[in-house]
């Protein structure tokens, strides 16, 4: 214990006073003015040893817990609980039993002197003490781990936290001294100071390895779902992945800030959601390896409906909560009519009770439902309509509703269970990090001072970029090595309709035509890339302690083109080609140079790819001489980046394949080559005109 | 808790509510506008209790809008966390932070450093709850704890504490299994 910390000592008055006991605990938080003890005068003895052995007994005994309610059934947890007070009483009194001896009037408060934490014992240093008077405890000053709407959790101080207005990462002061960064956590946003950051980081580094697990961030709009409020899509509810659900509507009021109609007014929209190909794969393979989280840019419930949704669609319930409440109404409505049918026969004919209530046992309760009505058939001129009716409510089908309603709702019991074990607590939405804005998404909430074991799957890198975090090898003004791009997802279906939340990343190969839907395997992808850094990281865990994410990731970028030496033609505007040494590069630059190719401004012999936009330029007239040179579209760097692989260029060249590669052959032969090409070219031409005329 | 004081509000009416059933206006505005409102440093006012009818004076006209403006004066029964004080709550919501709980319309937070030390490491994801060492003591949504305020802060119009289980005969009361108030 150092001793800077002590902001105060708790002492005895005089020399004869007796501690009777403690009003607060060890570690708790005392204010100045607060009674903590109780003292008794006119002691017998005044000896120290004893006033020290009095006040260790009394701290260490344990927190003594209330008297819980009594509940019917809880008979045994009563008599458990009355053994422990009973246990606790014998030790008091023999630790107590001079005192017990004392009259009452003779107990004074003992008044606390500062603010802080108390501290019970004599600390290590001073043993002198001042005045002579006897140090009982010491008060030392409150780190304030955790502030939260601007109080201390732990000594209820009010703190000012200065408001940043330049978003995430800006480490705040408090008292001058302690720097607080803020820190989301299970939907609230909290300062927190370093040292419990760090704490906190390495309880979840522990967690984590003991584990063998990794932790996942997933982005949800256009990554794993491509969602949309405009009713058109109504027409595909019936597929089996795509969901309907209905959220509040937020309006924009004049100052910026975002308010939701309250539930009760009921301005509320429905929005479809189509889940991406093989998300129930992917999220099966995350669930076995990672510890999953969500990172949306959509509001508090948007993030919940979809993660149930997600939790749904894994354990295979296909009713969504209106279906389910639906299905509830029905039941209810069929259980209503059916008993009311019931007590009208019942009373009706009167002839036919006996015999029929003795048969209305299990099956042959249908036959005597047909049997009354057949009879009020011909009794009643009712219309006929309501006996139509009540043959739909027959018993058999009010308990096949009911079972079918049992069914619904054990698998909604399922599916809530699956998304606690799935994201738990880690979702992090727009509505908790309001102070950020809806374009910057912010590591640094959700880790601390981590991250270092976390990966963060998400369509877009901007809004990474965008928080200024710089860690390690990153450049500023660029989205953090531990993300992982993936392919921006729309539906074709939904094509043209108005998105929820934000635009979808910028897609590189938006032109090309999609094709099927189901083709899409950007999550497959993604899972392979996930499972290989899973075990790469894990492999050698015991060599490198210090292995982060972002440096497996890099290692496992660096490989996919190696040796490669690029040209990228078309893809950069002429105003951003000039690159200042760390400052932020073109998104194509960085692809390539993080996939561990060589990207030269010009063709060299040396090359092996062009990635052009279009064909026709002059660098691909180039390239086109160079044997074995590829000259491919961009979707090929793209491909290679959103699956850490190195791509077929087959299927993604620009023009016709690449001559082969005789590397011996010398230059001259090369120009041969052109020459007969063109004479062929020519050739054939003639031909052309030869027979046209 | 629970105090009464004599406080006053200003409220405007417009001439159309002008006539027989003007003080019953008043005070059904009243009513409307200021419970449940969390005043400054008074808490959250629960009820109105009584407004004395000698108490409504005559209005003041604004000339720019031809409202009147009248200042009631009236009891109301208010809710105010005071430090140090020991309460009994409803738990709300577990994290691994700490948890919420609620007195009425009162959040308090308690933060796992606040908490025993056989408590401190025991937030169980799974279920959401905070469970001690010997598993004696589960605290989740909806069981009824009894803790002691700290400190409390007034914002947004609602009233956040800070609170400790730490001491002796705090915490858990009631598992609330069954739906019985605390």
């Amino acid at each position: 214990m150092t001793t800077e910390n002590i902001v105060g000592f708790v002492e005895l008055p005089s020399a004869t006073d007796k501690l009777y006991c403690w009003k607060v605990r060890d570690g708790s938080s005392v204010r100045v003015g607060e009674t903590i003890g109780l003292i008794s005068k006119n002691a017998n003895e005044s000896a120290a040893d004893l006033i020290m052995s009095n006040v260790v007994v009394s701290a260490v005994k344990s927190h003594k817990r209330p008297k819980r309610r009594m509940r019917p059934g809880d008979t045994a947890v009563a008599a458990s609980e009355e053994t422990k007070t009973a246990d606790s009483i014998t030790t008091n009194s023999a630790a107590e039993s001079a005192s017990t001896s004392e009259s009452k009037q003779d107990l004074c408060p003992l008044i606390c002197r500062a603010d802080g934490i108390l501290r019970i014992g004599s600390p290590l240093s001073t043993t002198e003490g001042q005045n002579s008077a006897v140090v009982i405890g010491y008060i030392v000053k409150c780190l304030h781990p955790t502030v939260i709407e601007g109080l201390c959790a732990v000594c209820g101080k009010s703190m000012e936290l200065p408001t940043s207005n330049n978003g995430a990462y800006s480490p705040e002061k408090i008292d001058g001294s302690v720097n607080m960064s803020r820190v989301t956590v299970a939907g609230l946003t909290v300062a927190i100071s370093e040292s419990e950051g760090q704490r906190m980081a390495e309880e979840d580094a522990e967690r984590l390895r003991s584990q063998r697990k990794l932790s996942l961030v997933l982005d949800l709009d256009h990554t794993l779902v491509h969602a949309t409020n405009d009713v058109r899509a109504q027409q595909y509810l019936h597929r089996e992945d795509v969901r309907s659900l209905v959220l509040p509507i937020i309006t924009v009021s004049g100052n910026g800030q975002e308010q939701t109609m309250p539930k009760n007014n009921l301005w509320i929209q429905q929005h479809f959601v189509k889940l991406r190909p093989h998300v129930k794969e992917f999220l099966e393979m995350a669930l076995s390896l990672y510890e999953v989280g969500v990172y949306t840019a959509g509001t508090r419930e948007y993030a919940e409906q979809i993660t149930m949704m997600l939790a749904r669609h894994l354990v295979g319930a296909t009713r969504d909560q209106t279906d389910l409440e639906h299905l509830r109404y029905q039941v209810q409505s069929a259980e209503s009519e059916y008993a009311r049918h019931e007590a009208k026969s019942g009373g009706d004919i009167d002839q036919v009770n006996d015999a029929d209530h003795a048969d209305e046992v299990g099956n042959q309760a249908a036959e005597t439902t047909e049997g009354k009505s057949r009879k009020r058939k011909r009794v009643t001129f009712t219309a006929s309509k309501t006996d139509e009716k009540t043959d739909r409510v027959t018993a058999e089908k009010v308990t096949e509703m009911k079972q079918e309603l049992e069914g619904a709702e054990r698998l909604e019991v399922e599916a809530q269970e699956m998304r606690q074990k799935l994201f738990g607590s880690r979702v992090v939405s727009r509505t908790d990090v309001g102070d950020l804005g809806r374009d910057v998404k912010s590591l640094k909430r959700v880790f601390p001072c981590g991250g270092t074991m976390a990966v963060v799957v998400d369509d877009r890198e901007d809004v990474w970029a965008n928080a200024g975090e710089v860690t390690g090898a990153t450049r500023k003004g660029e989205p953090p090595e531990n993300l992982l791009l993936v392919r921006p997802y729309h539906w074709q279906n939904f094509v043209g309709y108005a998105d929820v939340n934000n635009a979808a990343g910028f897609d590189l190969t938006r032109s090309e035509n999609e094709g099927d839907d189901e083709s899409d395997e950007q999550l497959l992808w993604t899972s392979d890339i996930l499972k290989r850094l899973h075990t790469r990281f894990y492999d050698n865990i015991s060599e490198d302690k210090d292995k982060t994410v972002a440096d497996v990731l890099r290692s496992m970028r660096q490989e996919v083109l190696l040796g490669g030496s690029l040209v990228l033609s078309g893809l950069i505007p002429l105003h951003k080609q000039k690159v200042e040494s760390n400052g932020p590069r073109p998104a194509v630059l960085r692809y390539a140079e993080s996939l561990g190719a060589k990207v030269l401004p010009n063709v060299t012999s040396d090359t092996t790819h062009v990635v052009a936009a279009k064909d026709g330029t002059d660098k691909i007239l180039a390239a086109r001489q160079i044997p074995g040179c590829f000259v491919v579209k961009a979707s090929w760097l793209m491909e290679c980046v959103w699956t850490v692989k190195r791509r077929d260029e087959e299927k993604h060249l620009l023009g016709p394949s690449p001559r082969s590669n005789p590397a011996n052959l010398p230059a001259n032969d090369s120009d041969d080559d052109d020459d007969d090409y063109d004479d062929d070219l020519a050739a054939e031409l003639e031909n052309e005109m030869l027979n046209d005329d | 808790m629970f105090y009464v004081k004599t406080l006053s509000h200003e409220i405007v009416l417009e001439p159309v509510h002008f006539g027989q059933k003007l003080r019953a206006t008043l005070v059904r505005l009243l009513k409307e506008q200021v419970e449940g409102l969390a005043l400054a440093n008074y808490g959250y006012v629960v009820n109105v209790i009584e407004v004395p009818e000698d108490q409504i004076k005559s209005g003041v006209i604004e000339y720019d809008t031809g409202s009147v403006i009248f200042t009631v004066q009236y009891t109301a029964l208010l809710l105010r966390p005071f430090i140090h004080e020991v309460l009994d709550a409803v738990v709300s919501q577990c994290n691994p932070l700490g948890f919420f709980a609620f007195v009425g319309p009162l959040r308090i937070f308690v933060s796992k450093h606040s908490m025993p030390e056989d408590m401190f490491n025991g937030f169980d994801g799974e279920k959401d709850a905070w469970i001690s060492d010997d598993k004696e003591v589960v605290i989740a949504s909806g069981s009824g704890v009894r803790l002691k305020i700290k400190g409390r802060t007034v914002e947004q119009g609602n009233i956040t504490a800070i609170g400790t289980i730490k001491d002796n005969y705090l915490g858990l009361i009631d598992d609330g299994e069954a739906q019985g108030t605390v």
